[in-house]
């Protein structure tokens, strides 16, 4: 199971040909997605995504969570 | 500011970019459901990944059900909550006029859009694969929620198809052509559509 920011499901047109498919090489491996919502508001479809990832990590699925260095907007933010 | 260039977006059953989601031995793929993908991304389709109301609502272990058994006021409930979760992403699309289609998981219960599963008797202890269930035109639980939950707001429906992945006897080549059509028929309509906004 791999937790994917919208921006690597759906990448910019500016990433062009030597853009990294992503989501081709989750898909290769064999990996499920699931997908978070672009930037903005969505509290309320975040907490269920949580409860899905809370889920398969409960049943011991491996769960993998990609994100985005420096891209503060599309990315997945470590909170320690 | 420059304007909003409209955008084709694809909202997906949650199981056609994880398999994980399926209930045991419904899974055809080991992730991805490739050809549904593939046929998106190469006619420039946006994804839109929508929540699973089953594995949210009974869990990644849960048994196989037909319509019926989650026809249920709070197997409902749960779906107009996740529906009035992904809503406002939708709403959004729809406003800036963007091209919005559903792709879900025909024979599903819950994400059937041509068909759902049905069988009125079904109950308690599972007996597969003895079971049998048939298939009928109408909507899934979910899909009818997320419809009801645009609708309240005033949207316009979103065309829709299924991938036929619950249907009993799983034919991917058909499902492929048949997905292909739709998307076809959509770009002709989208075409249509330009015209008469151009006509004078």
């Amino acid at each position: 199971m791999a937790l994917l920011p919208d921006t690597l499901v759906n990448p910019p047109h500016t990433a062009g040909a030597t853009g990294l498919d992503v989501l081709g090489a989750i898909e290769a491996g064999g990996y499920g997605v699931l997908q978070l919502p672009p930037l903005g508001r969505h509290g309320r479809l975040l907490a269920v995504i949580a409860d899905q990832v809370a889920e398969y990590s409960h049943h011991g699925y491996a769960v993998v969570a990609i994100g985005v260095r420096g891209n503060m907007g599309d990315g997945l933010h470590w909170r320690l | 500011m420059e304007p909003h260039t409209p955008r084709k977006v694809a909202l997906l059953a949650n199981c056609l970019l994880n398999q994980n989601a399926k209930v045991c031995e419904g899974a055809r793929y080991r992730g991805v459901v490739s050809p549904v993908v593939e046929a998106l991304r190469s006619r420039g389709y946006q994804l839109l990944q929508l929540p699973c109301p089953e594995l949210a609502f009974a869990g990644a272990r849960r048994w196989w059900a037909v319509y019926e058994q989650y026809d249920t006021p709070a197997y409902r409930a749960h779906c107009r909550r996740l529906a009035q979760a992904v809503a406002p992403l939708i709403e959004r699309h729809l406003l800036n006029r963007d091209e919005v289609i559903l792709i879900g998981l025909d024979g599903s219960p819950s994400t059937g859009v041509r068909f759902t599963s049905t069988k009125p008797d079904w109950g308690g202890r599972p007996n597969r694969p003895e079971d049998d269930w048939e298939i009928v035109p109408r909507r899934g639980v979910w899909i009818e929620e997320l419809e009801a939950e645009l609708a309240r707001r005033g949207l316009p429906p979103v065309p829709a198809t299924g991938w036929a992945l619950d249907m009993g006897r799983f034919d991917e080549a058909g499902s492929r052509l048949d997905l292909e059509q739709f998307l076809d028929s959509r770009e002709n309509a989208g075409a249509a559509r330009g015209k008469d906004s151009a006509a004078p």
